[in-house]
């Protein structure tokens, strides 16, 4: 969240009332709503629009080398500019793909890091490696799931015709395992070379905008993490994790894990 | 690092050629093409390498190292 606040251009104190609204933002991906809840959604909702409105407000009065600033001076290839309408979604999805996925993802790959024997140490030993663990924890955990479109006209898969006008949930995580693209779906494989082919961050137009940056996130992570840290474990014996139940997304209520400090880490204390 | 683009994955998106001009031209097809196909050490055209791996929308840029 931290990194999405500083590269739009907005306070950095700020990215703790940014990580509510958007935690609020995605609560009805996941949860049942009574009417109650639908207001306070509603209404956090609102409170965001119009922190980013008033951001952009500034930025069209002082532009600085930040995203929001790029988003009011861009124009389409007519030169007409982009209605306040778009600009807002543009802005809210940066905001809010940026938060919950990452931090998912992050999480979700210290679980694996975890679950599957010799991966740390393999890591350890060839830190080049880090790069195909994050894609293969994309692949097989799929922080966003599944996501809906409305198909536009008649579709015809695997003898079923799906009507124009429908509403399909295209299901990344599933197409992740198809094991005619990926052998051995639910191996954690360091070295499956078509490991970043999955569907984790969707595909053509709607192709996740933060992909690259979620990368540079995921495996500075998990460098930093294995250069200072050794024997990654569960805390407890027992339910040290819990999702949280959802269609969309996939995400973590808590994880529980221990580790100790690398060696090398502790010479740089030292020095 | 050794940098490959699988053919099989490619869409012609054109990311690579486009972003990192050091290393990647338009191949058939608008597919893209690696221009550096021997090992390198340089360590600005490791960071490029990676950025584009990482810009691909395919996971078609495999690399070595
Ligand atoms: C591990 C982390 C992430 C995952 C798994 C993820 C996943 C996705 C997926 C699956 C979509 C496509 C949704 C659809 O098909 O309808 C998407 C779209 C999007 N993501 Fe991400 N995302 C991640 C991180 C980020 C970050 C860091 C940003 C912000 C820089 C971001 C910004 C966006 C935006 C703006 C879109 C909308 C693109 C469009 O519809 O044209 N995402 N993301």
């Amino acid at each position: 969240m931290s990194v999405m606040t500083v590269l739009l251009g907005l306070p950095l104190e700020d990215h703790e009332i940014l990580k509510h609204w958007t935690d609020v933002w995605v609560l009805p991906f996941s949860h049942a709503m009574t009417p109650e809840q639908e207001m306070y959604v509603a209404k956090e909702g609102i409170a965001l629009q119009q922190y980013l409105l008033a951001a952009m407000d500034e930025k069209r009065q002082n532009p600085k080398e930040d995203l929001l600033t790029l988003l009011v001076q861009s124009r389409r290839e007519d030169g007409s500019e982009l209605t306040t309408h778009e600009m807002l979604g543009f802005a809210e999805q940066a905001v809010v793909g940026a938060n919950e996925t990452t931090q998912n993802g992050i999480a979700m790959a210290m679980q694996m890091l975890i679950e599957n024997p010799g991966i740390e140490e393999r890591l350890h030993d060839e830190p080049a490696k880090i790069r195909t663990f994050v894609e293969e924890c994309l692949r097989l955990q799929s922080p966003t799931a599944g996501m809906y479109r409305t198909t536009t006209c008649d579709v015809e898969m695997h003898a079923v015709t799906i009507p124009a006008e429908s509403v399909v949930h295209l299901r990344f995580a599933a197409g992740n395992r198809d094991e005619r693209h990926f052998p051995e779906p639910g191996k954690l494989d360091l070295d499956r070379r078509n490991a970043a082919s999955h569907l984790a961050f969707s595909q053509a137009v709607h192709h996740c905008l933060g992909a690259p940056l979620a990368r540079l996130e995921l495996n500075l992570s998990f460098q930093i993490l294995l250069e200072r840290r050794k024997n990654f474990r569960f805390a407890y014996a027992e339910e040290n994790y819990d999702h949280v139940p959802g269609l969309a997304l996939r995400q973590l209520e808590y994880l529980w894990i221990k580790s100790d400090p690398a060696e090398a880490a502790m010479d740089t204390n030292a020095a | 690092m050794k940098i490959t683009i699988d053919p099989a994955l490619c869409r012609s998106r054109a990311r690579c050629y486009n972003l990192y001009t050091d290393l990647f031209r338009e191949g058939t097809d608008g597919k893209g093409e690696v221009i550096i196909t021997e090992d390198f050490e340089d360590e600005d055209l490791v960071v490029d390498a990676t950025s584009a791996a990482n810009a691909c929308p395919v996971g078609a840029i495999i690399l070595e190292y």
